[in-house]
């Protein structure tokens, strides 16, 4: 007979200690299982410095504030997402070297960036070459598919087809084409002058003027001469500022030519009103997927949201939509691929949707480019776009124009690129 | 009484059952069925997920097929002749003829067989103003224009315009189409010539295919349905496809948002997602939605909870009813093993309580093979030790009650035999508890009445209460012992004196909790004592006493011992008993004496002895040696008694006044005496008779008084000289001397007596008329006798003898000796 049962305090006790330390411990391994995983790393690659910085460094806010509102939500798959900044220094060339140096050393499974094609197109090859993955924010001339690229932008049958209609119908048949003299002008009035063809409008002048560059008294000159109906407008960064001073300075307003902007936003609209008289600007027009001045509580509290973090006169631009959406597309598409490898994320991204501030977003299963609706704003006395034309539903992305083959705009840009010495803007007259 | 026994076991093994067994299976089924259900729900929607991405693309298909075939269709030459043809037939004068058409045989043959393979309803040409210049079902569409004409509003017209003017294809919703008096949607496609264009061909679609979409409920199980939304700019969601549950949806344009129906909500505004929701209907369902950008439709893929958790259920009862009967076997089974623990257990408490209420044959019979049965056993066992143990313990009991009670008779007995009572009083309850002896004591019967303190005063004498009370307390408070004599006044007023001795018990803090104690009829005793007493006073008094220690040290003396020695108590006691020695006395009798006393013997003897002041006194005594009861010695005891009268008396008697020597009668005592005792010891004797020479002559020569004075200085010489106990000097008359010496031999007592005739002629005491010398001489005649036993001589023959001694002595010259007999 044991000297001691299982009925002595002592006993009692010590069992009920080790069932309580059991229970405490499995509690505890429980919890410990549903720890935070390790942190999943993405690059946000933008321009911090250099000509582009001004119009980059929103778009890079705006991704950022979008990835923490991923973590606040717990993350995606149960990891935190760590983004890790890096400057393009609005140079192609060391958007590729970041990129590498992003993908290599960094480890990051996607990035967030690029605003000129050029520097896009760098970062095509880097991240075909690892297999990783790009979501470009900005709209572009299209003319471009890649396994490695998901493009939540516009393409020109989304931005300029509508334009170019609209125009038609509300300011006339006389176009005046004036762009910088890179890819996306090129690409942008070659669609242009397909479209008029069909439409029956007339193209009387194409104008286009080195990247940078601003002597525009020719450009004015011919516009004062020709009077079109519209001036269809891809000057892109500070030349805008020239063009529209050079206007100014032969006094074209919008009343006497009204001008179709693709390049700018809400951003450049404030840039410029400040040293250009208000009539200048007031009343031209500008073609994007979203406007800051679009209804909608969606619309509000992202604003309000963006402007806590950039300040409260912050305009808030399209890429800056577009860049927000595409890191919420990503995170559906990593949730529903459950990895985070980019090719399985690339894959997933087919008919991810989401609605953002700007309505819907739909990345086409067959091209990764986003269906959106597309508005035609009209520049008011406050610097802010009045919307004068919304599409509301979608439009179908089509970076190749279906009007005509896929070939002949790839030739179209091969041939371009070709001549630029294997540049995507013309090398020559620019100003560095 | 049985039934809380029973309660008690089952219900603990009862919980310890459930919770180490039945609980963790409940948990585990209750998790297995969470997990289950969870796994379930996930792959449920999983499922319906699935479903849905395969019906947009199944939707998105069915748009990009028939985009192409438009498309293909509006870039095929063939076509591009067609339009021109028809607009140019259109704008002629009058309308175009059917016939003219189709005569057209190609371009006619052509659409139909596209519409054949498409089944289509109708294809149209439109002209760039908007005139519907050819149709092949020849409705009353036909010839109208879609910007200004009866149709401007429908589908038809919309899609024309997009396909006009954003050179796009487009598809338009189904709704109803006046001119086929049913449903229809379009799709439309610009039709361009190289960079120009040149007119807009549309489609109208049939339903069928489409819908079949709908109807197909392959993996939607009863309840499921696929629900197509398009979002109005008024905000609302008008069903844009059939509806499984609402057959008249899409002819009645029903507005799904109404009531909450989230998932078309979401999915019409681009969202897609998945989970419970309430759909249009207001019903729970499980549904995955999403947005179909070619139609610009919210999808929603739906089944009715209930339906989609079904299996869930199932399983939950099925779970939830094995618990329960798990239970229900656990507890039915836990009541019957308790039982065959509980059953013999009430048995045997029953065994036990009838055991506890005396009845020491009763037993257990359960013989289980279990603890309960060792238990019945072992109970079994003691039972029989207590029983045995009971019975021996009764006997042990009667026994010592009987000792007990035979002590308590002898205790009884012996106090009263030595009327000594016993009482204890306890201090803290005063309870007072008396011998039937002490009531006795007291005159009163054993037992009369309850002992209290008081009743024990009221028997003490009331001069003695006070005493009584205060050595009690003072006892009780100081501790010094109790034990005091008072007097008792028994009822019948006969006084007694009880002396009383008692212990106090106290307890851990010194407090006295019991008083213990005797009370002795002592009044008899008292009375012996206070005689006794009285006795020994008038023998101090009277008696000379003295006690020494073995040394001879005084520890006591009586008060006739301290007058007669004329010292005070105190000078003696501790001084040594030869304090009152007296010079005189021969140191041979102390040597005697003490020789016999420490012998152990008792001596006896007359000694003299001196006072203080040196004055004499003659004492007879008794020394007798103490004893301690091992026989050794303490000290000694004397008696003496005063004979310094009768001494001086009887040395009147016996003296002789003028020398001081014994006298004529002594000498008659003492010679026969001493003769006797001589030949007692064997010893010789010795008697001298002596006679002054010429001594008449003397008392006429110097005088009486000078003859007198010859003679106390004869009587001087014979007392110096015969000093040893055995010697005598006498005066036997006028000038006659005797002298009884104690001799060895007949050679010692000539020497001695040479040596007293020498002595006296010392004196040189002039006497002319001596002729023996010129001083007083003596003449001595020695009788002697070395007696042989048997020989007797006659006291008065040695008196004779000494006597002719002396004569011949007187005859030979005088200051001689002469002895008898002579030199043999």
């Amino acid at each position: 007979m044991k000297p001691t049962s299982t009925n002595e305090p002592a006993v009692k006790r010590a069992l009920t200690l080790a069932w309580i330390l059991l229970l405490l411990a499995g509690t505890a391994f429980l919890l410990q299982a549903r720890r935070t995983p390790a942190p999943i790393k993405i690059g946000i690659l933008h321009s911090r410095t250099g000509t582009m910085a001004a119009s980059e460094k929103p778009v890079s806010e705006a991704t950022l504030l979008a990835v923490d509102e991923l973590n606040r939500r717990g993350g995606v798959l149960g990891h935190a997402i760590v983004p890790v900044m890096a400057d393009g220094g609005s140079d192609p060339a060391r958007f590729a070297s970041e990129a590498r140096r992003l993908i290599d050393k960094e480890g990051v499974v996607a990035i967030f960036g690029c605003w000129t094609s050029a520097s896009r197109k760098e970062v095509k090859a880097v991240v075909e070459a690892t297999n990783n993955l790009l979501i470009y924010p900005l709209q572009y001339e299209g003319v471009e598919e890649s396994a490695n690229i998901v493009y939540t932008g516009s393409v020109p049958n989304q931005q300029i087809k509508p334009a170019v209609k609209w125009a038609l119908d509300h300011l006339g048949r006389r176009f005046f084409l004036v762009g910088s003299d890179y890819i996306f002008p090129r690409v942008a009035n070659t669609l242009i002058r397909d479209l008029a063809g069909y439409l029956g409008a007339e193209v009387v002048g194409e104008h286009y003027v080195p990247m940078g560059g601003n002597d525009f008294r020719a450009v004015a000159e011919a516009i004062d001469r020709l009077r079109p109906a519209v001036v269809f407008n891809t000057l892109n960064g500070d030349s805008n500022l020239a063009f529209f001073a050079a206007l100014e300075a032969r006094h074209l307003t919008a009343a006497q030519v009204p001008v179709f902007s693709f390049s700018i936003a809400e951003t450049e609209v404030q840039a410029m009103r400040g040293q250009l008289h208000q009539e200048t600007l007031t009343g031209d027009y500008a073609s994007w997927a979203y406007f800051q001045t679009l209804a909608g509580d969606a619309n509000q509290t992202f604003v309000a949201r963006l402007r806590q973090r950039l300040g409260p006169d912050t305009p808030i631009t399209d890429p800056m939509v577009s860049a927000s959406m595409g890191v919420r597309l990503w995170s559906q598409a990593v949730t529903a691929a459950n990895t985070f490898a980019p090719p399985e994320v690339y894959r997933a991204f087919a008919r991810q949707s989401a609605h953002g501030p700007g309505g819907i977003v739909y990345i086409d299963d067959n091209n990764r480019h986003a269906w959106k609706p597309v508005r035609i704003g009209r520049i008011n006395a406050q610097g802010q776009f009045d919307i004068v034309w919304d599409s509301h539903k979608p439009i179908h992305p089509e970076p190749y124009p279906a009007h005509d083959s896929k070939n002949r705009w790839q030739t179209l840009e091969q041939t371009l690129h070709d001549q630029w010495g294997g540049h995507w803007m013309n090398p020559a007259g620019e100003p560095r | 009484m049985r039934n809380p026994l029973k309660k008690q076991i089952t219900k603990e093994i009862s919980a310890w059952f459930l919770l180490l067994a039945v609980l963790p299976l409940a948990l585990g089924t209750v998790l297995g069925q969470i997990t289950n259900r969870r796994a379930l729900i996930a792959e449920r929607t999983a499922h319906l997920k699935d479903i849905s991405h395969e019906k947009v693309e199944r939707l998105e298909l069915y748009v990009q097929e028939h985009k192409l075939s438009v498309q293909t269709l509006a870039a095929s030459p063939t076509l591009i002749e067609a339009m021109k043809a028809a607009c140019d037939l259109f704008c002629a004068p009058g309308h175009p003829s059917p016939p003219s058409l189709q005569q057209s045989g190609t371009a006619y043959t052509f659409l139909t067989q596209t519409r054949q393979r498409f089944g289509y309803h109708d294809i149209f040409l439109i002209n760039q103003t908007g005139d519907v210049v050819f149709t092949l079902a020849r409705e009353k569409d036909l010839a109208t224009n879609l910007r200004t004409g009866p149709y401007r509003a429908s589908g038809l017209a919309k899609v024309f315009d997009t396909a006009l003017t954003l050179l796009d294809s487009d598809i338009s919703s189904f709704s109803y189409y006046p001119p086929s008096g049913k449903a229809a949607a379009f799709l439309a496609a610009p039709v361009l010539d190289g960079r120009k264009m040149v007119g807009v061909i549309a489609v109208q679609l049939n339903e069928d295919r489409l819908f079949y979409i709908f109807s197909d409920y392959l993996g939607l199980g009863e309840s499921g349905e696929l629900v197509a939304g398009k979002l109005r700019e008024d905000g609302s969601i008008v069903a844009a496809g059939p509806l499984r549950h609402r057959p008249d949806a899409l002819d009645k344009g029903l507005v799904l948002n109404e009531k909450s129906a989230l998932p078309i909500r979401l999915a019409a505004l681009g969202q897609q997602g998945a989970g419970f929701a309430v759909d249009y209907r207001g019903r729970e369902v499980l549904a995955a939605w999403q947005y179909v950008p070619s139609l610009a439709w919210g999808l929603v893929v739906k089944i009715d909870r209930a339906e989609a958790l079904a299996p869930v259920r199932h399983q939950e009862l099925i779970a939830g009813g094995a618990l329960l009967a798990a239970l229900l076997l656990v507890l039915t089974g836990i009541l019957f093993a308790t039982t065959t623990i509980t059953a013999p257990l009430k048995q045997l408490i029953a065994t036990v309580r009838r055991f506890a209420g005396g009845d020491f044959a009763a037993r257990s019979e359960i013989n289980s093979v279990n603890e309960v049965g060792v238990l019945a056993q072992a109970f079994n066992d003691m039972a029989h030790t207590i029983e045995e143990y009971t019975f021996t313990m009764e006997q042990q009991v009667a026994r010592r009650t009987e000792e007990l009670q035979r002590a308590k008779d002898s205790l009884d007995r012996a106090q009263a035999v030595a009327h000594l009572g016993s009482w204890q009083w306890d201090i803290p309850t005063n309870n007072l508890s008396w011998s039937d002896e002490i009531y006795r004591i007291f005159g009163l019967a054993p037992q009369q009445f309850a002992a209290t303190y008081d009743a024990f005063l009221e028997a003490v004498h009331p001069e003695d209460r006070k005493l009584v009370t205060n050595a009690v307390q003072a006892s009780l408070e100081t501790g010094s012992p109790y034990s005091i004599d008072h007097r008792v006044k028994r009822p019948d007023g006969e006084i007694r004196i009880v002396h009383e001795l008692a212990e106090i018990k106290r307890d851990a803090d010194g407090a006295p909790v019991a008083m213990l104690g005797t009370v002795q009829d002592v009044t008899e005793l008292r009375r012996a004592q206070q005689q006794l007493q009285q006795y020994i006073a008038i023998v101090d008094d009277n008696v000379i006493t003295s006690t020494t220690d073995p040394e001879g040290n005084i520890t006591h003396a009586s008060n006739a011992f301290c007058r007669v020695s004329a010292y005070d108590r105190t000078e003696l006691i501790g001084r040594n008993h030869r304090l009152v020695r007296h010079p005189d006395m021969p140191a041979d009798i102390y040597e005697n004496l003490w020789k016999t006393i420490t012998g152990g013997g008792v001596w006896q003897g007359v000694i003299k002895n001196k006072t203080r002041d040196n004055r004499d006194y003659w004492v007879e005594i008794s020394i007798s040696p103490v004893f301690d009861d091992r026989g050794a010695i303490t000290g000694y005891t004397a008696i003496h008694h005063d004979i310094t009268d009768k001494k001086r008396i009887e040395d009147l008697s016996i003296t002789d006044e003028l020398t001081g020597l014994y006298n004529r009668r002594h000498f008659n005592r003492v010679f026969p005496q001493e003769l006797n005792r001589a030949r007692r010891d064997g010893r010789p004797f010795a008697f001298v008779m002596l006679d002054v020479d010429h001594f008449k002559n003397y008392n006429d020569t110097y005088g009486h008084q000078e003859g007198d004075e010859v003679l106390r200085q004869v009587g001087k010489v014979l007392k110096q000289e015969l000093r040893r106990s055995g010697d005598f000097a006498f005066r036997l008359g006028g000038e006659e001397f005797g002298a009884v010496l104690a001799i060895r031999n007949r050679q010692e007592a000539l020497a001695v007596t040479e040596k007293l005739r020498r002595a006296i002629a010392a004196l040189a005491i002039p006497h002319a008329k001596n002729s023996a010398a010129a001083v007083v001489t003596i003449s001595a005649g020695l009788s002697l006798t070395e007696e042989e036993p048997g020989t007797e001589t006659a006291p008065d023959v040695l008196y004779r003898q000494a006597d002719a001694a002396l004569y011949q002595a007187k005859e030979n010259g005088r200051n001689q000796v002469a002895c008898h007999p002579e030199e043999a």
